[in-house]
């Protein structure tokens, strides 16, 4: 997972500048691709209102985001993700630096993690109402669950690949305890840590919603599933462009803050 | 070990640590057990909060005791580190701690710590297991979870490798949309997942096109990475050759990126799984994951947390059989 959706920004803008042909084409498939999906809008081939016209859902998308109420879906959303976030990156980082402090203890839990982490979380929704109730809180708790593992497993990496020189020279300069977790080890495992902490948001996002839908009465993840009960497509087609881009955009802006497109891509 | 001990400080002893954190964690977990204890103490402060009845302090309570333990795990680590002992004891305290979870897990419920109506004891949990796997037909369960995931996963090899292969050949088309690939890799597709209801139906077909869509963005950008990768060296080989392209793309290029492509593959197919097992809990349909909807929605306590750990042990089994076939496949590195 570590390895995939790594997004370069500045290089993209620097290419539009530079590459005219790129530009053009770009511009071209973009509006074949509108020009196809509103010929099959208007074609009546599909059942009716699988896809709808551009227009329709250019308009319900300038009415989602007129409309107060979908703020306090989002803001629900944001809300359980916000404190996912929080018990997750820091119960990851606990464990997470634990485990790639200690060889011992690495050998012995790591192999769960790494094994545990990839299984599919949302199957753990059924328990997680048993123990936290229908409210925010189950979401909550299968945000934090799906943020724990990226974010304890590559902590656990990124401390054991500290260069050892680093630490020599953070020793030979006599750093304290202090100044050797501020100066050496935070800084080099700055890289990983973020990029825990990005796939963490994607997967964190990814079972908030997901539980949003399976069973709540608020956020956008019930928006989105009202939508489909109701036969409203225009409305899921906007929910899903609004969300999309929040998701992509969070992605784009943790790389860049954690400059992680200067490091090589591994 | 010399990173742990520069963390935690080297002056204090993992000794001394390790005390510090198993009597913080039992202190912890003793005021998780006698909550009430504690509100009897806070009703004689101003305090007006309630321990008992806020989730945020309990939760808060329950994280710092985790705390405690990893600390304290960590001491003891830094403590056995030091006398280096031998794989084994590693393997059989991540083995002891399981066990021992379970059994703590047990007697908490047996006290009354825990709600049996909200965990059911371990013990349970394993006698439901025989029951799940013979009543439940897990065996056809398996069988269909296991061809959507086939079908997904032939899918998306094919159009996955031809995708990235045509980005490489073609490179303003790589240049216009690598980076939309990514983006894509980045979405939360899954959330999809209503609207290829109203596509597809609620059917196998939903989730196979769930789990190629999940699947295509890694297998595309890994393959095109090992294609970019090949060595000049190799390419010049060929060139000297005098090889066609068809050639050069068979004996040469596909060969180097195949250890790429192979890690592509493996992300793609773990993805396209686990949205596939997802979508099948959500829709309430097909195999392993509608078996544990269908066992909560029966509030089939037992039932539903042993289904659970069966479809983990399953895609464990998975995994692992995937990282094997990887390291089979592919040449050394």
């Amino acid at each position: 997972m570590a390895e995939t959706g790594r997004l370069s920004l500045p290089a993209a803008r620097a290419m539009r500048l530079r590459l005219r042909p790129v530009t053009l084409l770009r511009i071209a498939i973009i509006v074949t691709v509108l020009v196809a999906w509103e010929a099959l809008a208007a074609s009546g081939l599909l059942y009716r209102d699988v896809v709808p016209s551009l227009v329709a859902i250019g308009k319900q998308l300038y009415a989602t985001l007129a409309d107060p109420t979908f703020y306090f879906h989002l803001y629900t959303t944001f809300y359980e993700i916000g404190i996912a976030m929080i018990i997750g990156c820091l119960s990851g980082m606990v464990v997470g630096i634990a485990l790639g402090g200690s060889k011992f203890l690495s050998r012995a839990y790591e192999a769960y993690l790494y094994y545990l982490g990839p299984c599919p979380k949302i199957i753990f929704f059924p328990i997680m109402i048993m123990w936290f109730g229908v409210g925010p809180g189950s979401k909550i708790a299968m945000g934090a669950i799906s943020c724990f593992f990226p974010v304890a497993l590559n902590v656990a990496g990124g401390m054991r690949e500290i260069d050892k020189v680093l630490i020599r020279v953070g020793k030979s300069f006599r750093a304290n305890t202090w100044q050797m977790v501020t100066k050496i080890y935070l800084p080099a495992m700055r890289h990983p840590v973020i990029n825990g902490v990005r796939l963490g948001l994607g997967v964190a996002l990814i079972g908030t919603l997901l539980a949003e839908t399976k069973l709540s009465n608020r956020g956008i993840g019930f928006l989105v599933i009202q939508a489909y009960s109701i036969f409203n497509m225009p409305l899921m087609y906007s929910l899903l462009i609004i969300l999309f881009v929040i998701a992509i955009g969070a992605n784009a802006l943790i790389s860049r803050l954690g400059g992680l497109d200067s490091i090589r891509r591994s | 070990m010399s990173t742990a001990a520069a963390l935690f400080g080297e002056r204090q002893s993992p000794r001394t640590l390790a005390i510090a954190a198993l009597v913080s964690f039992l202190v912890l977990c003793a005021m998780l057990a006698r909550k009430d204890l504690i509100d009897q103490v806070l009703g004689m402060t101003p305090f007006v909060c309630k321990f008992d009845n806020s989730n945020y302090v309990t939760l808060g309570t329950a994280l710092a005791g985790t705390a405690a333990l990893a600390v304290f795990l960590t001491s003891l680590g830094m403590l056995f580190s030091r006398t280096n002992p031998p794989r084994s004891v590693a393997y059989a305290l991540g083995v002891g701690s399981f066990v021992g979870f379970f059994v703590i897990v047990e007697a908490l419920i047996q006290r009354g710590c825990i709600n049996r109506f909200i965990v059911p004891f371990p013990s349970d949990i394993i006698a439901a297991f025989p029951r799940v796997i013979v009543e439940e037909d897990v065996l056809s369960r398996f069988l269909l979870t296991a061809g959507e995931a086939f079908s997904a996963s032939i899918m998306v090899t094919v159009v996955g490798v031809a995708g990235g292969v045509l980005l490489y050949r073609y490179q303003l088309l790589r240049l216009a949309t690598e980076t939309w690939v990514a983006a894509v890799a980045a979405a939360p597709l899954v959330l999809m997942y209503p609207l290829y209801l109203v596509i597809f139906g609620r059917s196998a077909l939903t989730i196979v096109m769930m789990g190629f869509t999940a699947g295509l963005a890694p297998i595309i950008l890994k393959t095109l990475e090992g294609l970019s990768a090949t060595r000049r060296v190799l390419i010049n080989v060929g060139r000297s050759f005098n090889l066609t392209p068809s050639q050069q793309f068979w004996k040469i290029l596909f060969p180097a990126a195949l250890p790429t492509i192979f890690v592509g593959l493996r992300l793609g197919l773990i993805f396209s799984l686990i949205n596939i097992v997802g979508v099948e809990f959500l829709i309430n349909f097909g195999g392993l994951g509608q078996l544990i909807n269908e066992l909560a929605e029966r509030y089939d306590l037992a039932g539903t947390y042993a289904s659970i750990c069966f479809v983990i042990l399953v895609s464990v089994c998975v995994f692992v059989l995937m990282e094997r076939l990887e390291r089979w496949l592919r040449p050394a590195d």
